[in-house]
Order: C-alpha cells, then structure tokens, then sequence
C-alpha cells in the first residue's frame, strides 16, 4: 500500500498564498452577522410577543411566519428571495437578500427562544409590577425583560454561532464572504480541498473566539442567578 | 372610602363570588377568614383589578369604575383605580434582578416619575420603618421568608396606597418568622393605614382588625368586630370554621 499523500489533501503553499483573500470575505460575515443577529432580535422579540398575544390578529401570522421559517430550509429560502423576486420585479442586491434572509431566519427562530424564556417567567412578576401600576410596556422592560433575556441567553448565544456558520451559504447567492472566496481559489488552482479546510479553520477560530465571550457572559451572568 | 358593590367574579362556569357588599373606612383595618376556596384571593386581585370582575361596581375615592360582562373598561380608568392601591402577595414576588432597595425605587421612579435622590430618600425611610435598612444593597435571594416579605410591604408602601391589600403575608413563611411581618403590619394598623388582610392567623387578625369578614362559597356569611365574630358568631358556618381552626 502506498504511504498516504498528506500534500493532495492539504497545499500549504497555497493556503498560506491566498490566506490573506480568503480572510477578506470575514468582514462580510461580520457585518452581516452583526446586522442580522440586531435586526433579527428585534424581529424575533416582536414575533414572540405576538404570539403570545390574546388577540388573534397578532398571534396568528406570528405562529404562521415562525411555523415557515422553520419548516423550511434556509438555503431555500435564500434562494427565493434573491432569484424569485426579480421575477415579481423586485431586484435585490446579494448583500441585501443576505441581510433580509438571514434577519428573517434569525427572528423565526429567535422567536420560540424568547417565548420560552418569557414563559419561564412567573406570573408573580407580572402581578407584582401591575400592582405597583406599572404599564404593559414597563412591565415587560424593566422586570420581565431583564429576567427572560438571562435565560435565553446560552440559547441566543447559539444562535449567534449557527449564524456565523450560516453566512457560508451567501456564498451560494455570490455574496463575496470566505466561502466565496476560497472557491474563486479553489477554481482557478483546481484544488477545492486545500480552500475549504482553509475556510473550515477560520470559521473554527471565530466561532472558538465567540464561544470564548459566551463563557464569560454567563460567569457575569451566573453570579445573580437562582 | 371604599365602597364595593354587588362584585361577582366568574371563572368560566364556576361563580367564585357571587355579589360581594363591603365598605371600607380610611384608616380601617379589614380582615377577611374563610376556608380554601372561598375566593378571598379572587376578592382581593379585583380590587387591584389583577382579575377582572364580572360583574358589580368597585368605587375607590373618586374612582368609580362599573363592571359589566363584555363591556371594556378603559386602560387609564383601570390603573387609576389600581393606583389606589397596593398589593402584598402571598410569596412575595419580589424582582430577583434589583437590590432591595430599587426594588422599593421602581414603581416611584418609573410609574410616578420622581427624581432617583427622592426615591432612594423614600426607600431608606421605609427600609427604616420595616427595619431592613442594613439590607437595601442585597438581592432578594439573599434574605429570608420574612425579610422579603418586609420589603414587599416597603415596595408596595412607595406608592403611597390610599389602601394596602394583604393576601395571607405570612402564609409562606417558616413560623419562627411570621412573628416580624406581623410586627410589621400590626405597626402600619396603629400608623392609620387603610388595610384589607385575608390571613389564616385568627389571632392576628382579631388583634389588629377593626372589622372581621368570613366568606365561604363567594359569600359574605357573617362580619363584625372582631370580638362579637369570635365569641358570639351568629351563623352555623361561622361556628364551625372556627371551632376548626381553634382545633388546629
Ligand atoms: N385564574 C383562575 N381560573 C380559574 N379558576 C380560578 C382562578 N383563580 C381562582 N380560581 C378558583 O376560584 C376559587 C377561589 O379561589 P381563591 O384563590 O380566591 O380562594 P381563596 O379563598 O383565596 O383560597 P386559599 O385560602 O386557598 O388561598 C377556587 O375554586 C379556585 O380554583
Ligand atoms: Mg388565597
């Protein structure tokens, strides 16, 4: 048997050669992760809400936009929000589409992470902040809120590293993020392999750095808790 | 100065109170017995209007608010009444995530919108007056049974209530310290403070009560002073829920 080719399965001349354009593409995956993880929150805190709600109204498109988004395959749904709506006449730049689908995803998911975090909240704490004539709003800011996000916190931590790793498939729409990248590389030198264990290292190393923060966030977190 | 009229409240099928009468005088103090599942509790939260009644008229000083079924009572006349009001819950529900002493601040601060220098001022007055002003920087989770509920007590008060509701205050704790809550409320008794006690604690509540009211079934079966309640109740069920707990 021959000795195993270690050189066919990893170049690294040409790793170290297109490091540095590879890397590019991770200002993409920070932006939009940063972007989407706020814009999805915020959209996953309302949907949350809304199902939640006793109206109807409000519950029930809640329930069907978290049921969609979760039913299907993100992929998918990158897919038709960039190709499938120039067909209805609406031209989205890739980095938008990116924005748009990923916030979409993020808040579908973030959404039943919240929910079940306000729900761990006693009613005791509602009762109490209405008995001291507290509104809706103020109720849920100052005394539910800060309490729901400490238990949604490991959750929303991996969502936020699922996130990360998800930005890969922009590449798929031609976002130019690190896949992207290393598959422009990878073409022209006609070695795939070499690119993609290039890439897989630097999605390690920056999510290895957020689960890092996450630790600590919970430390800090932890010291008040029950 | 409260004046509660014919109050029904319905779960569903089941009527848990079935046309309540009370009035109570500014700077009495009320106490309300009766078994498990009289509805005392239910009686209390439509008072604060943390359940809504069903039907009959709650008139709280110069709030009136009249209840119907499927009429909508308007947000700002509901918290105008409820701010009338303060509430002491059994198991204290104090916020885990503040001190004791913003849990005092909150509602001044962020229902009143006084300045945080008043609140905290107010706070230590009141941690003083329910002696915890050692604790005002400790979380809650860092207090007993008793001290909890003394800060509850201290919470509710910083909303200057025209009436403090009590719902059984010392029934969580460990009897070694019931006896500091009941310090507590015995001196807010002596202080003119407008109070409606539903409590277990029979001996209690005829020390500290002007008036007694023994509910059973969503009913008003008998009230007066405490005295004629203990010692000559009219009423056959009065007697027996007595000579119960005097069993006890
Ligand atoms: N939210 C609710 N939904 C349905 N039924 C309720 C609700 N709250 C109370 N009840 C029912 O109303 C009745 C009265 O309850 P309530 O808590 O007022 O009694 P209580 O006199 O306070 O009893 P206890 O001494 O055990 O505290 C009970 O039969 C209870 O099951
Ligand atoms: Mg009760």
């Amino acid at each position: 048997m021959d000795a195993i080719q270690w050189e066919n399965l990893f170049d690294i001349q040409l790793a170290k050669g297109s490091a540095w354009f590879v890397f590019q593409g991770l200002k993409y995956t920070i932006i939009i992760t940063l972007i989407t993880m706020i814009v999805g929150l915020i959209l996953g805190l309302v949907i949350a809400l809304m199902r939640m709600s006793s109206s109807k109204i409000l519950r029930y498109p809640a329930r069907m936009y978290i049921s969609i988004i979760r039913g299907t395959p993100l992929l998918v749904q990158l897919f038709i929000l960039y190709f499938g709506l120039p067909v209805i006449g609406l031209n989205l730049s890739p980095f938008l589409a990116a924005i748009i689908g990923l916030s979409l995803n993020v808040g579908g998911y973030s959404a039943e992470n919240f929910r079940g975090a306000l729900l761990s909240i006693p009613k005791g704490q509602w009762e109490a902040a209405y008995s001291i004539n507290m509104t809706y709003g103020q109720a849920l800011r100052r005394i539910i809120m800060p309490q729901a996000l400490r238990v949604a916190l490991p959750t929303l931590a991996n969502t936020l590293l699922s996130l990360v790793k998800d930005t890969s498939l922009l590449s798929m729409i031609t976002v130019p993020e690190m896949l992207y990248q290393a598959k422009i590389i990878g073409g022209r030198e006609f070695d795939y392999l070499t690119m993609y264990i290039l890439v897989a290292f630097f999605y390690w190393i920056v999510c290895t750095i957020l689960a890092w923060v996450q630790d600590r966030l919970e430390d800090q977190y932890g010291k008040f808790a029950k | 100065m409260i004046q509660v009229t014919n109050l029904v409240k319905r779960f569903g099928d089941q009527v848990v109170l079935q046309g309540i009468d009370v009035q109570v005088d500014r700077g009495e103090v009320l106490a309300i017995i009766g078994p498990s599942g009289s509805g005392k509790s239910t009686f209390l939260r439509c008072l604060n209007l943390l359940e809504k009644p069903t039907s009959g008229t709650i008139q709280l000083q110069n709030s009136v608010l009249t209840f119907q079924e499927k009429k909508k009572i308007p947000n700002r006349e509901m918290r105008q009444l409820r701010g009338k009001t303060g509430m002491v819950f059994q198991s204290f529900h104090l916020f885990p995530h503040m001190t004791v002493r913003q849990n005092v601040m909150e509602g001044p601060i962020q229902v009143k919108g006084i300045s945080a220098s008043k609140a905290k001022s107010l706070a230590d007055v009141l941690l003083k007056q329910v002696g915890l002003h050692d604790k005002r920087n400790a979380y809650p989770d860092q207090l007993s049974g008793g001290q909890q509920q003394r800060v509850a007590i201290a919470r509710a008060l910083a909303m200057e209530p025209e009436v403090l509701l009590l719902d059984e205050p010392t029934s969580a704790l460990d009897p070694e310290l019931v006896g500091e809550v009941l310090t507590t409320i015995r001196q807010l008794a002596t202080g003119q403070q407008t109070m409606i006690i539903v409590t277990h604690e029979l001996a209690f509540a005829r020390e500290v009560a002007d008036r007694i009211i023994f509910i059973d079934e969503g009913q008003i079966v008998e009230e007066g002073k405490p005295s004629e309640l203990f010692e000559r109740p009219q009423k056959e069920r009065t007697k027996q829920f007595l000579e119960r707990f005097t069993q006890l």
